[in-house]
């Protein structure tokens, strides 16, 4: 990886992976919060934000500064990281950095888990997505898949949720639909307990 | 005391949710009450007086969610367990859901009180609906369904709410207010007309050249008036179109403004909006075009002395979903400039002969009706120049039978036929105008003696299921007794007088057919049947009380 970073003319840093500049030079600032004025209804309710980019931190810095989210970073490039931790560390104490790991793994990490078995939303750094956008759309296809054994081990912080999923009669490999779940819950006629109500209401909403 | 109200549909329905919000602060003040609304309509909360605590539902974003493949479902999961956990630590002594879809029903499950009022689904799966007005609410769901009753007084009596002043009540805001003088100040007219043109679905509203037709006849026929005409920003286009080079006077504005401008103005003219509903928390007068799907005997403007006016083609009012199926909108093309102007006209002067003249002249085109809320708070649409018939007088009559049965009155010692009867009474006199008494005896004679008629067919009917009793070994006599059923519930649709009772036997043998059981299915039927039974012995009640009212007089 080729990795620079550039003053731009308040004397803040935009690192240039690869060529691509990560920022704005012009005023990264007031680039992060168009960004996030765009994105906030989205991401502002959630439990769990969960970023893939770190770029040069200003768009983390204006989530940060508009309400205190609990944020988990993703980054492809782990000298990019150690970059910015060096640059930023008061930033870094605030987030957790996720580095370097190989897609298929990412949703091992319990930060990942964690973050997974609450409300969370994705926000994309754009400029990052340009430069490794194989990366992270491997990792969103992983975080997002919707086979059941998947789903399983994502419910593991949620006991309840993980107990329901097993009692249902679905193969494992099998691509989880709502209306699936209905037929399987009547097949079984165990009842409505809390998560079969649950399941039911998101029923509902499938147009 | 700690009350949820949920009600997940629309703007205008949390609007009329507002009516059961006062009535329950009322009849509990010292309770908390809490509302679960749609997210997507949270800024009304503000306006909304007696809620100490606004629930949101993200519909709209957890069905995104839902519906992405690159989202993880486990994600909406989420988003609605944090919800319902947030709602159970409530810990509510009631909840009362005013919406009468699955998804609320499985959501009240969820929230879990013992005391539910609405629709709810057990832990077998089975929706209950807790109170017979909400079966009611059910079993007419259909548009056009014969003369029902509003969902306002429906919400009450499930609720089991018993006050009859179930008016609708905001809050105005300071941006309202200023937004108003602002906008107002500029017009040097004391008297002014607002049109509110858009609605949520295209063919519930007339087309923007007629709008304007309107608009200009309205500004022609009514010196000293300013009109103005009302929408929102992303209605601009449309308000524009219409107001260019006329003297119609554009305003866009948010909710809260409007409310504040409808407070200040003498007269709206809409179609089935929310601005309605807002309106009738105000003393503006109102006039409502009712066409399309909009079914103002459910909707209609919750108010005393509002105008409605319906473009009367048989396929009005139509089914919620899909577009007008019509070659052209027939029940718009009903509706003419001039007609609506001199109806204005009349209520702007409240000419009551005016609008009864313009009723009948126009009967052919459009049914001119006046809203009513009786003593016991019931709302109806009064129709102007309705032709005086056994058909007409029982529609009113059936509605009230309906409301006594619901109530239970019939298993009281002391029934309340006698207030309702008078009520009823009031209101045909209302009706028919003109009538002499002798006209009324003699019509009522005639119905009592058809309705006497279908008592004993029901009675019959009823007898024969308790031979059925102890005879379900003979399959064949029970499929017999369901085909002569069938065609007895046909014949009473197809009837001037007993459709309400046809449909409710036809959704009582459409349940029992998908019972297997012989026994379920004899009890479906024995309970329907006594249902109607006991509905047209009430009915014969209320007939005998016209009777000796009108034999009185004369």
């Amino acid at each position: 990886m080729d990795l620079e970073f550039l003053k731009c003319k308040d004397n803040q840093w935009v690192p240039i992976v690869n060529g691509t500049l990560l920022h704005s030079t012009v005023d990264p600032y007031k680039e992060a919060r168009d960004l996030i004025d765009l994105e906030w209804d989205r991401i502002s309710t959630v439990q769990t934000l969960i970023v893939f980019g770190i770029g040069g931190g200003y768009h983390i810095e204006e989530i940060l500064s508009r309400k205190s989210l609990n944020i988990v970073v993703v980054e492809a490039e782990k000298d990019l990281a150690q970059a910015m931790a060096e640059k930023k560390p008061e930033l870094f104490k605030k987030i957790e950095v996720l580095s370097g790991f190989p897609p298929a793994q990412i949703y091992l990490e319990s930060k990942i888990i964690s973050a997974l078995s609450s409300s969370y939303a994705i926000l994309l750094h754009p400029a990052s997505m340009r430069v490794s956008s194989y990366y992270y759309n491997a990792v969103s296809q992983v975080l997002n898949q919707r086979t059941l054994v998947r789903l399983r081990e994502l419910s593991q912080g949620n006991p309840n949720l993980n107990r329901f999923l097993k009692s249902l009669n679905i193969s494992e490999d099998q691509i989880l639909t709502l209306p699936m779940v209905e037929e399987a819950m009547a097949r079984q006629g165990s009842g409505f307990d809390r998560e079969g109500l649950i399941w039911m209401t998101m029923r509902e909403l499938v147009v | 005391m700690k009350i949820l109200v949920i009600s997940l549909l629309r703007l205008g329905d949390i609007l009329l949710a507002t009516s059961v919000l006062r009535s329950l602060r009322r009849a509990n003040p010292k309770s908390e009450i809490h509302i679960l609304i749609n997210g997507q309509f949270q800024s009304v909360a503000q306006m909304i007086p007696f809620v100490d605590k606004v629930y949101a539902f993200d519909r709209d974003g957890i069905q995104r969610i839902i519906g992405a493949t690159d989202r993880n479902l486990l994600e909406a999961y989420f988003r609605i367990e944090d919800l319902v956990e947030q709602m159970q630590s409530e810990k509510y002594d009631q909840v009362v859901n005013l919406t009468h879809n699955r998804l609320s029903g499985w959501l009240t499950a969820l929230i879990g009180c013992g005391d539910t009022r609405g629709v709810v689904f057990g832990s077998n799966g089975k929706l209950t609906a807790g109170s017979g007005w909400f079966d009611y609410l059910n079993d007419f769901i259909e548009p056009g369904s014969g003369n029902v009753f509003h969902f306002v007084d429906v919400f009450h009596y499930g609720a089991g709410l018993q006050n009859s002043d179930r008016r609708i009540e905001l809050y105005e805001t300071q941006n309202g207010i200023e937004f108003a003088r602002q906008t107002l100040s500029n017009s040097m007219l004391q008297k002014r007309i607002l049109i509110q043109p858009c609605t949520s679905e295209t063919k519930k509203t007339l087309n923007p050249q007629k709008w304007r037709e309107i608009g200009t006849t309205i500004a022609q026929s009514e010196p000293g008036v300013s009109v103005y005409v009302l929408g929102s920003p992303s209605e601009k286009n449309i308000i524009d179109q219409i107001c260019s080079s006329t003297p119609l006077l554009p305003v866009i504005c948010d909710l809260e403004q409007a409310y504040s401008l409808l407070n200040n103005c003498n007269l709206l003219v809409t179609c089935d909006t929310s601005i309605k509903h807002l309106a009738t928390a105000t003393k503006i007068k109102i006039l409502e075009i009712s066409i399309g799907s909009s079914e103002y005997k459910k909707t209609g403007a919750y108010i005393q002395g509002a105008v409605i006016l319906q473009g009367l083609v048989p396929c009005a009012p139509c089914n919620h979903r899909g577009p007008c199926t019509q070659s052209s909108h027939l029940c718009s093309e009903k509706i003419s400039s001039e007609m609506v102007a001199m109806v204005c006209g009349a209520m702007m002067r409240q000419d009551e002969g005016a609008l009864r003249m313009l009723a009948h002249e126009y009967q052919e085109d459009i049914a001119l009706l006046r809203t009513h809320i009786n003593f016991s708070g019931d709302w109806a649409a009064v129709p102007l120049g309705q032709e005086f018939s056994a058909k007409a007088i029982n529609s009113w009559v059936d509605r009230v039978s309906f409301k006594l049965y619901l109530q239970k009155e019939h298993e009281k010692s002391i029934g309340e036929y006698g207030s309702e009867g008078i009520e009823l009474k009031k209101l045909l006199e209302n009706i028919f105008p003109d009538r002499s008494s002798q006209d009324w005896v003699t019509e009522l004679k005639s119905l009592e003696r058809d309705v006497i008629w279908f008592e004993s067919r029901v009675e019959s009917f009823l007898s024969k299921l308790k031979g059925l009793l102890g005879e379900f070994h003979d399959v064949s006599r029970l499929q017999q007794y369901m085909e002569e059923l069938e065609i007895f519930c046909l014949e009473a649709r197809r009837s001037k007088l007993f459709e309400s009772y046809g449909r409710q036997l036809f959704l009582s043998l459409q349940d029992t057919n998908q019972n297997s059981g012989a026994f379920q299915t004899v009890k479906k039927l024995r309970e329907r049947l006594s249902h109607a039974h006991q509905r047209a012995r009430i009915e014969l009640k209320l007939i005998h009380g016209l009777q000796t009212g009108f034999t009185e007089a004369l």
